[in-house]
């Protein structure tokens, strides 16, 4: 398997491969993806070909609804596109054989694309050079899955991109990995009773694989089965003995991601004493041993590994003594060389075919992976069923996406159940109306349905997976998830499906904010003109640049408002542009006892909407830094979710083409002129020497006004006790107490709590600072949204340092300030999505 | 200055004072109609009372339940975080003003029909702050400690934000309790004279005993008393309308759209009088009919009070207009989108309650023959009072529910059993010291009906 | 009822009305002009300090008694006066007391403490009005300090002037002469 440059490709199609949720390495591709949409030199497009709009392609310039299974056919039209009028740098003559046959009209026969489109489309991604064709996600995942993946190869290599944006240097190192033939053969063994003893570890085939497999029927027939899971899921239920292993976070191990790279995996803390959890690999050791062939064993699973680190010793030792080797590893994460790439060559394409859908609905079933639970094994954490879907911002259950004009059809309204059947089996969930799904189609999320695996998981929603009929790729024998029609009926019974945001239209409120590409590239123009002037007006820097054409229309007050030149600031109205403004007290005498006058810092933050990609790992970071509880989905869907921060979506434009969702991360702006504040009656809140608004939990007496009273609503409230382990709704029952963090309070029934920057680790870099006598560095201190933002699309720092990254950012030409005009003075700057150009509309 | 401390019967001008009252009506027999409230009917009495009871401990298990399990246990949501006790409150506070217009303003003013009705409305008016006050209570997260709401001196050196207008709201309504409650118990000192005189039962007698501080009817007394009246009369007039011009800057203040209106103090207060007069109305209607007392509250009396129903109607209907128009033209899209959903959103319905029964229904009080029918006036009046409670729960739960930002929209208030209970076990709470009230001390001021008698003269009438 | 009845004395007791001591002579009226004429008449001959008791307050005996204006309203206005400014202190100490920010304002905001000062000013001003009566009015009056009659709270009207000797049989007189209906003397 290549190695994907996001960051080097100046232009990017996927098939179906959502880059920024399952597909391979989604960390490092969505920073990539963000390298790549950051460089202002007007290239940076992104189109998306696939059925239904995933998280990926949400985040698309375009969007090419194209039909379930087709993807194959549009990319070997581009490819002859690119051969016939010579566009491609690759190689011609091999190629144009495999295509010959697909002409833009063939091509719109088979995927609904106009021939037009096919043309511009493969003219924008030939001139791209370099640009980046990925397969991936449901359309890998047919009958037709190797044909479509060689096709997308093809056009890359007829483009020019092998060895630029598809390398083959730092390749995948995938040798280990089973196949799902591998599958089939051990279940045909045992379920013709020839295995004897069966050892499960880290795994749940008795869930994940599709039901027609018939695994569990045959995992039944082995008379001995030994599980080392550590969760008690639906395969550990099926055994006979469970030999519990250590969480990944007690254990140590070792991996080979890519090439070139070999990693040690440190553990994180000591295996907790109450749970008699073992490693695996002793568990292994002390079973060989007890069994009498592993006399040659080391004792311990430790000696083991150091064992097999002897050969990689030699290699990279460089002449240390192996302990220290050892440790210096350990710190390091690993080592690692550089890789010659490895030579490809073009072998020819399997024959395409446009894959047959079974069944005898007139709906194509998509079944697709979500990034939060992916095939079902995140089921078990209440952060995880907590997080809102990146899309539909459902959470805790199943759901089924419908375009609604097909929802129409069938007489269903968004929250109705509706019955989805296949020849395979039927499930009942509710309707989700989506315009990012073709009106040919349904979408079933997978994951849920499970039948063991924990409080968190049994019970939920349905598992989509017991929809497939039996279907494998005919080159590969992966399982075709994408292979039936279903039959698609409201259902009698109501279920409520739990949203935390059922709004998907932000009514030219400027919630989410963008500027056409076009109009930033004009202002950096203009700007490199002024030159000498722009150096002149640095005095005014805190101004920021002439407010750009989109943020002076009429009624849309984006700016920050023009006061008198008379006009006299508040005292205390620390805000996120007038960062040299220090507090002061009353009649500008500085407050000593409160210590106003000497404040040092304004915490504040930038987010990037044009690099967040909506993948909310940052609410999931915070809910672990802030130990905010899950609360269920029955306190969801009465609107008392307690997440700190959220991820908004608006669906500005989707569809014709278009793919405009807009993402916002939404946490507590920290007001210079806080709404919240005033209202309170006890102090509870109150604003900072720092610029934040401080929420004292030990003085709330629940009156839950600051809340009314917030314009963003980022406030939660605890209406239930969530801390007392002696009530029914205490949300950190065994072992999930041991998850809180001991730096922070767990709130109590009747408070109101909320984002404060994670305030304790703001006091931990300053206390680190101050033993060390030194100034807090940029960076140096950050909130655990920004830590874990793949895209860093969130900086936090010190608005009065003004090299900070977050002061220069703030004072950038795409800030803005949401509900401006409310003249609450954010600490939260937001910079505006970019709106690039599109090719076919 | 003493002299225009009352206005006495024998005034020649006479200002039509006897008109009301029959020839009959003599100052023995006044005060043997009132004092016989107290004995009958009484086991109709009994029976209310205790289903008076029996829905008050109701609301006690709910406010309890809600105690332990938390406040979640009524249908809050982000956003609504404020609901049916926010409503509750506004409307009990509503229903007090009433009492402080008839006993204060009208007194100022020399309007003499309240005399015969003061008593009754000023009852409301304190029993009506009791309940109300419990409110600001049950709404807390943490009512344990609602007492860090009041300013004392502690150990840890803080003190409430002044600057909240929920701390306004602490000083208002504890004012208004204190006030409205010393202004009740000072109009009953002569009046509880009159039971302890003349009460058949000693227990009728101790009451009136204890509440009339050993008063005689001294001229220096009566002296003394009417000054002071005077001066209670005029400080309860601007804190009835600061008390509820307070209460609508805890959402004028505010900058949800909806709330930040400067029309809301005095659109507030007369939607307090509004309904108050009508709850006054009701019970009267009750009062008279139950304990023969219509040649004492007289229908002119009911008819005045059904006047200023009228009156306070076209206020209120007039502010609706204004806010929808300001709105309608006004330059905040936030505004306009709220007002908009407001009567056609998810609450619509309470919107059109709210409407229909403040505004277009009150209309029939510009016939007489309705304003002198107590069965249909009495149906109007309740109406009132539910269209003045949905007004409250218009304005909070509709305003909270569609704010500025539209990622919140959606997730809808629904009423819990819990709050429906603490509803009912308001009316119960209120139910039951209205209930006490009218068997303990007398309902009627006997002493304030007296002046309006001629008072009897050997050189007859001049 | 009957399980109070052990309370019984000590309820007759506590509603009994005190016996006076004091001396002087009671006349009871039942017309008002009567009774005006009475007080006009006994105050030629120098009683000063009659107590007249009426179920409703009248003018003319107000008028005959020539009494002035009451000195409540200045125990109020100080009630007033120590509220506001008590108000605004407290507000204002307590920001500075302990500073803290809320919503960007001065610590010292004015316009919100107005709310303060003037439900201060009410509720200090209504409590000493209630106090300046109170302790005018003699109540609440627990010892009796002249003879009184149930049915002056229904429709009698009395007057009490404390006089002895010679001075009682003139006074009796002079009522008699007034149309009163009962006289009573206590020596």
């Amino acid at each position: 398997m290549p190695h994907y440059d996001f960051a080097r490709a100046r232009c990017v199609v996927s098939f179906g491969a959502d880059f920024l949720e399952t597909w391979i390495a989604p960390v490092a591709y969505a920073r990539g993806f963000a390298a790549m949409r950051a460089r202002r030199d007007g290239s940076g497009q992104f189109i998306v070909v696939e059925p239904r709009l995933s998280l990926t392609g949400a985040n698309a310039d375009e969007w090419i609804a194209i039909r379930p299974g087709a993807e194959a056919a549009l990319a070997l039209g581009m490819a002859r596109v690119i051969l016939t009028e010579g566009l491609g740098s690759g190689e011609r003559g091999a190629l144009m054989e495999a295509v010959s046959a697909w002409t833009p009209e063939a091509v719109q026969q088979a995927t609904d694309v106009p021939a037009d489109a096919v043309r511009r489309l493969a003219r924008r991604f030939a001139a791209a050079k370099p640009g980046l064709a990925v397969a991936g996600g449901i359309a890998a995942q047919s009958e037709q899955s190797v044909a479509v993946i060689s096709a997308v190869n093809l056009l890359n290599a007829a483009a020019g991109n092998i060895g630029e944006t598809v390398r083959f240097d730092r390749t995948y190192d995938v040798e280990g990995v089973g196949s799902f033939g591998d599958v089939q053969r051990l279940i045909a063994d045992m379920a013709a009773g020839k295995v004897q003893a069966l050892v499960v570890r880290d795994a749940n085939p008795a869930y994940a694989v599709p039901a027609w497999a018939g695994f569990a029927a045959a995992m039944d027939k082995v008379p001995f089965k030994i599980s080392l899971s550590s969760v008690l899921d639906e395969t550990a239920d099926r055994c006979d003995l469970i030999l519990p292993a250590t969480h990944p976070l007690e254990s140590l191990g070792d991996s080979r991601g890519v090439r070139g790279v070999y990693g040690i995996v440190q553990p994180a803390m000591k295996p907790l004493p109450m749970f008699q959890t073992r490693a695996t690999g002793d568990t292994l050791i002390a079973i060989a041993k007890a069994a009498g062939f592993g006399a040659k064993l080391p004792a311990t699973w430790i000696e083991y590994l150091k064992a097999q680190w002897k050969p990689l010793h030699q290699r990279f030792g460089a002449g240390r003594d192996f302990d220290t080797f050892w440790n210096e590893t350990l710190q390091k994460g690993g080592v690692w060389e550089d890789v010659a790439a490895t030579p490809v060559r073009w072998t020819g394409t399997p024959a395409f075919v446009t894959p047959e859908l079974k069944g005898a609905g007139d709906l194509a079933l998509i079944l697709y992976p979500t990034s939060q639970l992916h095939d079902g094994r995140g089921a078990n954490k209440p952060w995880l069923q907590e997080l809102p879907d990146p899309t539909t911002k459902a959470v805790w259950g199943s759901w089924a996406e419908i375009h609604p004009d097909t929802a129409k059809r069938l007489g269903v309204a968004e929250g109705d159940a509706v019955r989805i059947e296949t020849e395979a089996g039927a499930i009942e969930v509710p309707a989700y109306l989506y315009g990012g799904i073709r009106p040919d189609a349904v979408a079933v999320p997978l994951g849920q349905g499970h039948t063991a695996y924990g409080r968190s998981a049994k019970g939920r929603g349905v598992n989509a997976a017991t929809l497939l009929p039996p279907a494998q790729d005919g080159a590969s024998g992966a399982v075709a998830y994408l292979c039936a029609k279903a039959k698609v009926t409201k259902a009698a019974r109501a279920i409520d499906l739990a949203m935390t945001q059922r709004e998907k239209n932000q009514f030219d409120r400027e919630i989410a904010q963008s500027v056409p590409l076009a109009s930033l590239l004009a202002g950096a123009a203009v700007a490199a003109g002024a030159g000498a002037a722009a150096t002149a007006a640095a005095g005014e820097a805190h101004a920021g640049p002439e407010p750009l054409p989109s943020q002076t229309r009429p009624g849309h007050y984006t700016s920050p408002l023009a006061m008198p030149p008379d006009y006299k600031k508040p005292a205390h109205a620390v805000s996120a542009y007038e960062p040299e403004l220090r507090a002061r007290g009353p009649r500008n005498v500085p407050v000593d006892q409160g210590s106003y006058a000497h404040a040092q810092h304004r915490w504040a933050m930038a987010i990037d909407l044009d690099r967040c990609t909506g993948c909310s790992a940052c609410v999931v970071a915070c809910s672990a830094e802030n130990n905010v509880p899950s609360v269920g989905p029955e306190m969801v869907k009465r609107g008392r979710e307690m997440l700190w921060i959220r991820v908004e979506r608006f669906e500005q434009a989707v569809g014709g083409g278009k793919s405009d969702v807009r993402f916002v991360p939404m946490m507590c702006q920290q007001c210079g002129d806080a709404p919240c504040e005033t209202v309170c009656p006890v102090y509870a809140t109150y604003h900072n020497p720092e610029g934040l608004n401080a929420q004292v939990y030990n003085r709330c007496v629940g009156t839950r006004y600051c809340s009314n009273n917030c314009p963003y609503k980022v406030r939660a409230f605890n209406f239930f006790d969530y801390a007392a382990p002696e009530k029914p709704t205490f949300a950190f029952p065994e072992p999930l107490n041991w998850q809180l963090n001991p730096d922070v309070t767990v709130r109590s029934k009747g408070v109101m709590e909320k984002c404060t920057f994670c305030i304790q680790r703001i006091l931990e870099g300053k206390g680190n600072a101050k033993d060390e006598a030194r100034a807090v560095r940029d960076g140096e201190i950050q909130s655990a949204c920004a830590q874990s933002c793949p895209t860093q699309a969130i900086v936090f720092g010190d608005l009065l340092d003004p090299e900070s990254r977050v002061a220069k950012l703030s004072h950038g030409e795409r800030r803005y300030w949401v509900l401006n005009e409310l003249n609450t003075k954010p600490g939260v700057t937001y910079l505006k999505r970019v709106e690039r150009e599109t090719t076919t509309a | 200055m003493s002299e225009i401390t009352y206005e006495p019967a024998s005034d020649p001008a006479g200002v039509g004072v006897t008109e009301h009252l029959p020839e009959t009506v003599t100052q023995k027999s006044l005060n043997r109609d009132v004092l016989r409230m107290l004995e009958r009917p009484g086991k109709i009495w009994w029976g209310v009372f205790l289903l008076d009871l029996a829905i008050l401990s109701l609301g006690l298990i709910a406010e309890r339940n809600q105690i332990v399990y938390g406040i979640g246990a009524a249908g809050h949501t982000r956003p609504v975080m404020w609901a049916s006790y926010v409503t509750n409150f506004v409307f009990w506070v509503g229903i007090a003003h009433c009492g402080t217009l008839v006993s204060a303003i009208l007194f100022l003013f020399r309007s003499h029909f309240r005399r015969a009705v003061y008593r009754v409305a000023e009852a409301m008016t304190v029993f009506g702050v009791l309940t109300a006050g419990l409110f600001p209570i049950v709404h807390l997260g943490r009512p344990w400690f609602a007492y860090w709401l009041f300013p004392y001196p502690n150990q840890r050196g803080i003190w409430p934000n002044f600057r909240s207008p929920l701390e306004w709201d602490v000083f208002a309504v504890t004012t208004y309790l204190t006030v409205s409650s010393i202004f009740f118990i000072v109009g009953i000192i002569p009046d509880a004279a009159v039971q302890r005189d003349n009460a058949k039962n000693r227990f009728h007698r101790l009451l009136g005993t204890i509440f009339s501080f050993g008063w005689r009817g001294a001229n220096t007394q009566w002296k003394h008393f009417y000054s002071a009246y005077l001066y209670f009369a005029a400080f309860a007039t601007p804190l009835v309308l600061s008390v509820h011009s307070v209460v609508s800057w805890d959402f004028a203040m505010a900058q949800i759209p909806g709330w930040h209106s400067t029309i809301f103090a005095p659109y507030f207060v007369a939607g307090a009088i509004f309904s108050g007069v009508a709850l006054v109305i009701n019970l009267l209607i009750i009062i008279r009919k139950g304990f023969k007392l219509e040649h004492i509250v007289t229908a002119d009396h009911i008819e005045k009070l059904a006047k200023l129903v009228l009156l306070t109607s076209t206020i209120v209907g007039y502010s609706y207009m204004v806010e929808f128009f300001c709105a309608w033209y006004g330059p905040s899209r936030f505004e306009r989108d709220m007002f908009w959903w407001r009567f056609t959103g998810h609450f619509w319905w309470a919107a059109w309650i709210m409407f229909t029964c403040n505004v277009i229904i009150p209309l029939l009080l510009w016939f007489k023959k309705v304003r002198r029918n107590m069965t249909v006036l009495f149906i109007i009046m309740l109406f009132v009072n539910v269209g003045m409670w949905f007004e409250r729960f218009v304005i909070i739960v509709s305003s909270l529910a569609h704010p500025f930002n539209p990622s919140t929209w959606g997730v809808n208030y629904r009423m819990d059993w819990t709050e429906a209970a603490i509803l009912a076990g308001s009316f119960a709470w209120f139910g039951m010291y209205f209930l006490l009230f009218i068997r303990l001390l007398p309902a009627i001021s006997v002493a304030e009906v007296k002046e309006t008698l001629a008072p009897p003269m050997r050189g007859g009438h001049a | 009822m009957k399980i109070f009845a052990p309370l019984f004395p000590l309820i007759d007791k506590l509603n009994a009305v005190p016996r006076s001591t004091a001396r002087g002579v009671l006349g009871v009226y039942y017309y008002v002009d009567d009774a005006a004429a009475a007080v006009t008449a006994l105050r030629q001959l120098g009683h000063r300090d009659l107590r007249v008791y009426s179920p409703v307050p009248y003018h003319q005996i107000e008028r005959a008694l020539e009494q002035g204006p009451s000195v409540v309203r200045w125990v109020t206005l100080g009630g007033a006066l120590l509220g506001i400014t008590g108000g605004f202190a407290l507000c204002i100490y307590s920001v500075l007391a302990w500073p803290l920010v809320v919503g960007g304002k001065e610590l010292v905001s004015i316009p919100p403490f107005v709310v303060i000062g003037y439900e201060s000013m009410i509720l200090l001003g209504s409590l000493a009005n209630l106090l300046g009566m109170l302790a005018l009015t003699r109540l609440p009056e627990l010892k009796a300090t002249a003879p009184y009659d149930p049915r002056f709270t229904e429709d009698r009207i009395g007057i009490w002037v404390p006089c002895a000797g010679e001075a009682a049989t003139k006074a009796e007189a002079v009522m008699r002469g007034q149309g009163a209906e009962e006289v009573a003397v206590h020596a």
